[in-house]
């Protein structure tokens, strides 16, 4: 059977409530994944975005890694748009200027989240891990930071994805599923979120 | 089988209120609906609109477009969107940021903000049925939703069938599949069944809860208890294989009796009124054998 691969990637204003920007180059099934699985758990539309270059402005050249904080403000400045909350995706390898490496960061109750695929494709030995659970980790750290976007905190229950995941067997140990608890935070925080876009959408409407 | 309700070759989609395209809606053309789940970003037709509209240099929003409509078809915008009964009009002059009704609305919005809003549920004796969801003859439902992605799980006859179900394996993400193939495996005391995909498409996302929750689907089949989203690969062709609307009720009847038809001899007089099927089937009808139950219906 032959399979149309349609790109998810919109060239027009996104119109759901979480936008997947690829910062750099990503694997369009990497993307479909993770804009799915983010779709498919939190149950918000998700649209994937073309393709944007990192700012030169945040590469930290002596450690040979992106300083997250800043694409993280680099997104909210640029690539924002009418979505709620906007997650970067990237390859290359992040850090904030205390830790030497992070798998994602967000701002709680931001606007934008950045996760890198850099360190999610090797074994705590160093060998390639398979192609799924690669694109598992890739899916609960995504979740894990939108989660964070939404004002939810670290969780300690079961499997949550909320739980913190310090290394890659503690990411690997917990699920991509919201527990009980988190999904009612979940839930509230986006009516506080489509309250305030529509507030601010009818004071600039009203000049 | 999905003809009932639906026009041939559209696709009805969860929680979409209207079937007009959005250039139908914009009155920019006279007649079309959608037929792509609202997933524009892979429809022939917004493409070809697209061009034509930078081809003539036209670039009017939709609120020019409503000015230029006669008077009484001066319709408030949420008419459009199924948000506001279909003859509510606009009275002030399409300066929604003033407009109480408008800002009511808004403040409404988070009832329904999520694509997991409640179904509206239609009854085949006793069986719940959920409108806008396609069902399989192997009873996996299947709902289209945002982007013309497609959510999967197991209907509530099936659920009720198996009983409690002590573990789900689910695919793994990536994993392709055809019409009809076995896509996810429940099992129960040892005893497994595996439940045949809905449609063809590939795994994209999986609901992890049900590893540690897998009551959830028994409890909750057609919201929470989703098993996994897929990226369709034939949309409209596989959607015509599955029942739909009153011809899933009228499914799902008929399964109710074949089952019935197993545990006593004679079905057809015994017309019931009321009741609610129970809720462990197998558990309850032991002697009628795990495998006997899983290859008739699943």
């Amino acid at each position: 059977m032959k399979k149309k691969e349609p790109p998810r990637t919109v060239h027009r204003p996104p119109s759901g409530y979480i936008s997947v920007v690829p910062l750099g180059h990503i694997k369009e099934d990497v993307l479909r994944v993770v804009a799915d699985s983010i779709q498919g758990v939190l149950r918000l539309p998700v649209d994937v975005t073309p393709e944007v270059g990192l700012p030169e402005s945040a590469f930290m050249s002596a450690r040979n890694q992106y300083n997250v904080l800043d694409l993280i403000k680099f997104l909210e400045s640029n690539h924002a748009g009418p979505s709620l909350k906007v997650l970067g995706v990237t390859a290359k390898d992040i850090a904030n200027p205390i830790l030497t490496y992070v798998f994602g960061t967000a701002f709680m109750d931001g606007k934008a989240a950045v996760v890198s695929t850099a360190r999610l494709q090797l074994s705590v030995n160093g060998e390639l891990v398979s192609r799924e659970q690669f694109l598992e980790r890739v899916v609960k750290a995504a979740i894990h930071e939108i989660g964070h976007t939404f004002n939810i905190p670290h969780c300690h229950k079961d499997h949550c994805v909320m739980r913190a995941s310090n290394s890659l067997t503690e990411l690997d140990e917990k699920m991509s599923y919201l527990c009980d608890y988190c999904e009612l935070f979940l839930a509230e925080a986006v009516g506080d979120a489509l309250r305030t876009r529509s507030a601010q959408t009818r004071q600039a409407e009203s000049g | 089988m999905a003809t009932a309700e639906t026009k041939k070759g559209a696709i009805a989609g969860f929680n979409f209120s209207e079937k007009e395209c959005v250039w139908m809606r914009a009155r920019v053309v006279a007649t079309k609906y959608c037929d792509n789940a609202f997933d524009c970003t892979t429809c022939a037709f917004d493409k070809g609109m697209k061009k034509k509209m930078e081809r003539e240099s036209l670039d009017a929003g939709w609120n020019t477009k409503m000015f230029a409509l006669a008077s009484e078809e001066q319709r408030c915008r949420h008419a459009l969107t199924g948000r506001a009964p279909r003859n509510k009009m606009c009275a002030r002059n399409y300066e929604c940021g003033d407009c109480p009704f408008d800002q009511m609305l808004d403040d409404m919005i988070q009832v329904d903000h999520t694509l997991f809003g409640p179904p509206q549920y239609l009854n085949a004796h006793g069986y719940l049925v959920p409108r806008d969801y396609y069902i399989h003859r192997g009873h996996g439902w299947a709902r289209v939703e945002y982007g013309g992605r497609v959510r999967i799980g197991l209907d509530d006859f099936g659920n009720r069938l198996v009983g409690t179900v002590d573990r789900f394996r689910l695919p793994s993400l990536g994993t392709r599949f055809k019409l009809s193939e076995e896509s996810f495996i429940l099992s129960r005391e040892g005893q497994e069944a595996g439940v045949k995909a809905p449609l063809s498409g590939v795994v994209t996302a999986v609901n992890q809860k049900l590893l540690d929750y897998p009551a959830c689907a028994h409890d909750d089949p057609y919201s929470a208890g989703w098993v996994m989203l897929l990226d369709p690969i034939e949309l409209k062709g596989d959607l015509k294989e599955l029942y739909f609307g009153v011809d899933s009720v009228k499914f799902v009847e008929s399964e109710a009796e074949r089952l019935l038809s197993m545990i006593t001899d004679d079905p057809q007089r015994a017309a019931a009124l009321g009741g609610e099927p129970l809720p462990d089937i197998y558990g309850s009808f032991k002697e009628i054998g795990w495998n006997k139950l899983v290859k008739s219906f699943i």
